[in-house]
């Protein structure tokens, strides 16, 4: 395998030499504005029918035949820039793109022509971008503007429960998704539940989500990978901007520390839930107010970057969220306290060398944490009876990366780098303490040691006017304690344009995810656990094929894609059936593995221009999974199989002023397992006329709940003044309060009179119809 | 940690000050087909006892007179080898059940019908294949099982330790007994239950003579063999739990009244095992809203339940407890 690498970054950087009489350009692309980097900007030559993207700091290369060229450098939301060069040397040419004046200044949005063009250009599949700018403008619940929620109306993404914010990517679980803020793994990307993502929006500069067509810099997990990149923060001047919704307010403050040199930006929210459900308790006794849930989160993310040189740059990125649940219960005489939440620190180094090799480097540390902490007081006065107990569960990251971008010629894009990380899992650690016995018990440490590391190395080639090809490999690697894992990941992709106007492509990759999520429960909670593969846990493996059709129309102002795909999946982890999820000594053993498919079909059309632009999305998906140990050894439906998922957006621009917009969502029901008949079993072999009664379950997950959908609608209105804009929102959530199914359970209702007693289903239905105002401002 | 459910839907439903945000809802359930059930274990040396009834719809009203569903007209048939036994309906008896009327605030006494179908024909004997198969209203349900080898104790002993009681104050002293018993895990036996039961007698019931006066059950445990070595089975678990602000009283050489706990092992055969470990998963995990169903391990085809059976492994072991 050692060879097997060496021997593609030789032939990689072999391409260099073929390159005779040819001159670089290279440069950063940057927002003209604040001096941010901007991430996937174009560069395109029409005289070639070629061009570049700008890597994840803004850099660029390209290197040419001497001549004179004609380039069109643009990017979403930016105006084009045209630029005439005279290449008979090397030569360095930074490019400031000026924001579009288009939500605030004019009526008609206009994307960029060339971005749109990607969707037929380039050898990329399964990848769907989603602008802050779009998560602004979609409705949005109590005021809060959620990226994972606005993921969910993209097709191949489906939704977890009601109002939450969980994902699905194409029949994968939740532990399938790479969810990375500035490099640094969020392993739980929500707060309250799963109500709200971490992640606020007016702190994220891009996003991208993977589902298929994965790039070799990527892997660890099978089904999507989430790469969301912080802002900055403005180099040349001082900015703010925040709001005040129903239950949160945050505020972001950008601005130089040395100007065009250094920057920060620092954004922090917090909830006032708790205290709004305290204020409506105001005449309530003080043992009532004592026994109200109290829940709140907040979080903070905070960057610095310096430009040291031209050539050398350094970024400090964190993150700190915390969530906290906190109950009371005279009746019970109990007191418990939930906290939860996530820390991640990123520090990066970027260098160019000379005029084609970029290198970003990389250090890590990120850090989940989840405590359940009880206290327990006696009825009586002994004090000494009292009891308390934590029980907690984590994982902890330190990661170097070194990721290179190599451009040798305008026909390769080359990527190469090495992956180091070092978990620290604890899986669950109970602390007891007794006041009886004056002492505290402590359950035996699990805290498991694992290192994860990878090379990979890829090159995005344009093999002919017509057909262009991703060629990527990924070597993976798992080491804990004597248990090794070592494999080889091939990622390819294939573009054939049809005409200038659509395309076909077709992929194939390997994934092989070597950390897991088990979970007992329906819903995800924060109290899932992260476990790593061992001898008896083995490497979740997919292998996805895709194909797909691309198509722009109307001079490029739609885009639409039909992309089709089947998932393989082995080594699938399910909980044993009655597992006791609170033993950690035996983890293994509760754990069963099998194996699972899904495939399906997306379609998708977005108009990107005009007074009214959005996209809508449809999805038609199955996913199984079968284990030999669980529903008798019969395939069943994944718990997120959703037969039918379609999403619809559309966002109008009256004038200046006035914004609406619009989100509808449909879905099929999720899959259920319940009893559907009843029998009495006695209680003891001597049949002595006692027992009890007994459920017959369907398949399990063999019904489906009623459909999911809600319509959203937000109506904004912008006042700009010289320096500051203000920004109101009115929402209404669900408008037609449909009462969608959060979970159902079985409830008994007795009838004496009639010696008759009877099962009803109940469907807990969480969110009706919910306005919200919100204010947000902009300096 | 149940409780967290309990509360995690209450804060759901307070988060947003939402009303009504649970209702009765119809959920459209495919058609359910009432199935023939049985519960039959075969146990080792004895003549067989089988209960036959019927499952009913999830959904439909129950008549708490008539909760079992007995079938008391099935042809229920055992075979083993070339041999075949027909059992018939024992009497019909009524087993009597006692639930709280909330409107006359009384207790109201039901009885419900009951019995079982049986032989005298044959007894179980160890190693043996049994067929069973029963038909009732063109419905038909069959199931194997072979009997397990017995086993034998090795060893057994108890004695009176201290425990703690967290809840009560700390000049309440508390007692079990412990009891460590060593048995064989014979080859081709793997699964084992061990049953308790707490009897209280009297020392002189009239006559001189003692009696029992009461018996009840008091737990059940399941064993698999996986975690022991194939040899021996090493068992130990506390019952007989005691406190008292007073300290031990002492029961003195002969005592007004005593309490014997029983322990029977059995080994069990495959089937038994699962259908009674899923049985016990599946009521565990009801509390739980959020949790996976556990279903029943039914050991039976064309319909639902257990056709198992049990051998024993030496006699009970009644502990003798004074305090």
């Amino acid at each position: 395998m050692k060879k097997l690498f060496l021997l593609c970054i030789a032939t990689i950087l072999s391409l260099t030499s073929i390159a005779q009489n040819k001159y670089t350009i290279s440069g950063v692309i940057k927002d003209a504005d604040s001096q941010e980097d901007l991430i996937g900007a174009n560069l395109y030559i029409p005289s070639i029918t070629s061009g570049t993207i700008s890597n994840s700091y803004g850099f660029y290369s390209l290197t040419l035949e001497e001549g004179v060229y004609q380039i069109i450098i643009s990017y979403l939301g930016y105006e084009e820039q045209f630029k005439e060069i005279v290449l008979d040397q090397d030569i360095v040419l930074n490019i400031d793109l000026v924001e579009k004046q288009s939500s605030i200044g004019e009526i008609v949005i206009t994307e960029s022509r060339v971005k749109a063009r990607e969707n037929v250009e380039r050898p990329v599949m399964g990848v769907m971008d989603i602008t802050a700018k779009d998560i602004k403008e979609i409705p949005v619940i109590a005021g809060e503007k959620d990226l994972l929620k606005a993921l969910q109306l993209l097709p191949g993404v489906q939704s977890g429960s009601e109002g939450t914010a969980g994902f699905y990517v194409r029949g994968g679980g939740p532990d399938q998704n790479l969810i990375l803020l500035d490099e640094a793994v969020i392993y739980n990307p929500f707060h309250l539940f799963g109500f709200f993502s971490v992640f606020n929006v007016d702190a994220i500069k891009n996003v991208e989500l993977i589902k298929g067509g994965f790039p070799s810099k990527y892997g660890g997990r099978l089904s999507s990978i989430l790469d969301i990149s912080l802002k900055d923060g403005s180099k040349t001047s001082f900015h703010g901007e925040g709001g005040i919704g129903s239950i949160s307010s945050r505020l972001t403050l950008e601005g130089p520390i040395v100007k065009d040199k250094a920057s920060f930006i620092i954004s922090g929210r917090r909830t006032y839930l708790d205290q709004l459900i305290l204020l409506s308790l105001r005449g309530a006794s003080a043992e009532i107010r004592e026994q109200v849930p109290q829940i709140f989160f907040y979080d903070l993310n905070a960057k610095l970057n310096w430009q040291v040189t031209d050539k050398d740059r350094l970024y400090l990125s964190g993150y700190f969220g915390q969530d906290k649940f906190k109950f009371k219960s005279v009746a019970d005489n109990l007191e418990f306290s939930v906290p939860w939440g996530n820390t991640s620190a990123t520090a990066r180094w970027n260098h160019i060398f000379g005029k084609k090799l970029f290198l970003n480097t990389s250090a890590v540390y990120t850090n989940y944490d989840f405590a359940f902490e009880l206290k327990q007081t006696s009825s009586d006065t002994a004090a000494n009876s009292n009891l308390e107990l934590k029980v907690s569960t984590g994982i902890e990251d330190w990661t170097g990366k070194m990721d290179f971008d190599y451009y040798p010629n305008v026909n390769h894009d080359v990527k190469f780098g090495l992956n180091y990380t070092y978990h620290t899992f604890t899986p669950t650690t109970s602390k007891t303490f007794l006041a009886v016995l004056d002492s505290t018990i402590s359950s035996p440490v699990d805290r498991r040691y694992v290192t994860e590391l990878a090379a990979y190395v890829s090159d995005e080639i344009d093999i002919s006017d017509r057909f262009s090809a991703y060629v990527g490999l990924r070597f993976p690697g798992f080491i804990y304690k004597k248990t090794n894992y070592f494999g080889v990941e091939p990622r390819l992709i294939g573009n054939l344009k049809l005409n200038n106007n659509s395309s076909i492509k077709a992929s194939y990759t390997m994934m092989n995810q070597y950390i897991h999520l088990v979970t007992n429960s329906t819903l995800s909670f924060p109290w899932d656990i992260w476990i790593p593969s061992s001898d008896i846990i083995k490497p979740k493996r997919s292998h996805q094929v895709s194909a797909g059709y691309f198509l722009n129309f109307k001079e490029d102002e739609y885009e639409a894609s039909v992309e089709a795909y089947y998932k393989d999946m082995s080594n699938m982890i399910e909980y044993k059936e009655g597992a006791d999820i609170f033993l950690p000594d035996t983890l293994e053993k509760q754990l069963e593995f099998g194996k699972g498919n899904s495939y399906g079909a997306e379609f998708f059309i977005k108009r990107r221009s005009g007074r009214l632009n959005g996209w809508m999305g449809y999805t038609l998906s199955w996913s199984n999974r079968e284990f030999a140990g669980l529903n008798g050894g019969r395939a069943f439906p994944a718990k997120y199989d959703r037969r039918h998922d379609l999403s619809f957006v559309a966002i109008y621009d009256f004038n200046k002023m006035w914004s609406f917009s619009a989100a509808f969502v449909y879905g099929s029901g999720h899959s259920l397992t319940l009893p559907v008949g009843r029998v009495w079993i006695p209680n003891s072999d001597n049949l002595d006329g006692s027992g009890n009664f007994f459920s017959d379950y369907t398949d399990r997950n063999g019904f489906k709940l009623n459909s999911y959908n809600r319509l959203d609608l937000g109506i904004k209105r912008t006042k700009h003044r010289k320096r500051f804009d203000s920004i109101f929102r009115f929402d209404i959530y669900n408008v037609y309060s449909r009462r969608n199914p959060y979970f159902v359970y079985l409830d008994q209702e007795n009838d004496d009179l009639s010696n008759v007693n009877s099962f009803v289903a109940r469907q807990v239905s969480l969110l009706p119809v919910i306005p919200s105002v919100s204010w947000n401002f902009k300096f | 940690m149940k409780r967290i459910y309990k509360y995690l839907v209450i804060l759901l439903c307070s988060a947003g000050a939402f009303s009504a945000c649970e209702q009765v809802v119809d959920l459209p359930l495919p058609e359910y087909e009432r199935q023939l059930a049985t519960y039959s274990v075969l146990t080792l040396g004895e003549h067989p006892n089988i209960l036959v009834n019927e499952s009913s719809s999830y959904f439909d009203p129950i008549d708490r007179r008539d909760i079992i569903n007995v079938i008391n007209n099935a042809s229920v048939i055992i075979s083993e080898g070339s041999n075949s036994y027909v059992l018939e309906f024992d009497t019909l008896s009524y087993y009597t059940e006692w639930y709280y009327d909330s409107e006359q605030d009384e207790w109201i006494q039901d009885s419900i019908p009951f019995g079982s179908y049986t032989t005298d024909a044959f007894v179980a004997e160890v190693n043996k294949d049994y067929n069973l198969e029963i038909s009732h209203d063109s419905r038909l349900l069959s199931g194997s099982t072979r009997i397990p080898n017995s086993g034998e104790i090795l060893s057994s002993s108890h004695e009176v330790v201290d425990i703690e009681d967290i809840y009560l104050p700390d000049d309440w002293e508390c007692w079990a007994i412990g009891v460590d018993v060593t048995f064989t895990d014979t080859a081709d036996s793997n699964f084992y239950e061990i049953i308790w039961f707490q009897e209280y007698w009297q020392k002189d019931c009239g006559g001189g003579d003692s009696c029992l006066i009461d018996r009840y059950y008091w737990g059940t445990e399941w064993l698999s063999d996986e975690s022991f070595n194939g040899t021996e089975v090493d068992y130990s678990t506390q019952v007989g739990y005691y406190c008292d602000p007073e300290g031990a009283p002492d029961p003195g050489p002969d005592p007004e009244f005593w309490t014997i706990y029983e322990m029977t092992i059995s080994t069990l055969s495959k089937e038994a095992y699962a259908f009674k470990t899923s049985m016990d998963q599946q009521w565990d995990s009801e509390d739980n809203p959020f949790s996976e169903p556990v279903p029943l391990s039914s050991t039976v085809e064309g319909g639902i339940g257990l056709f198992g059976s049990r051998g024993q492994v030496g006699e009970p072991i009644r502990i003798k407890y004074t305090f």
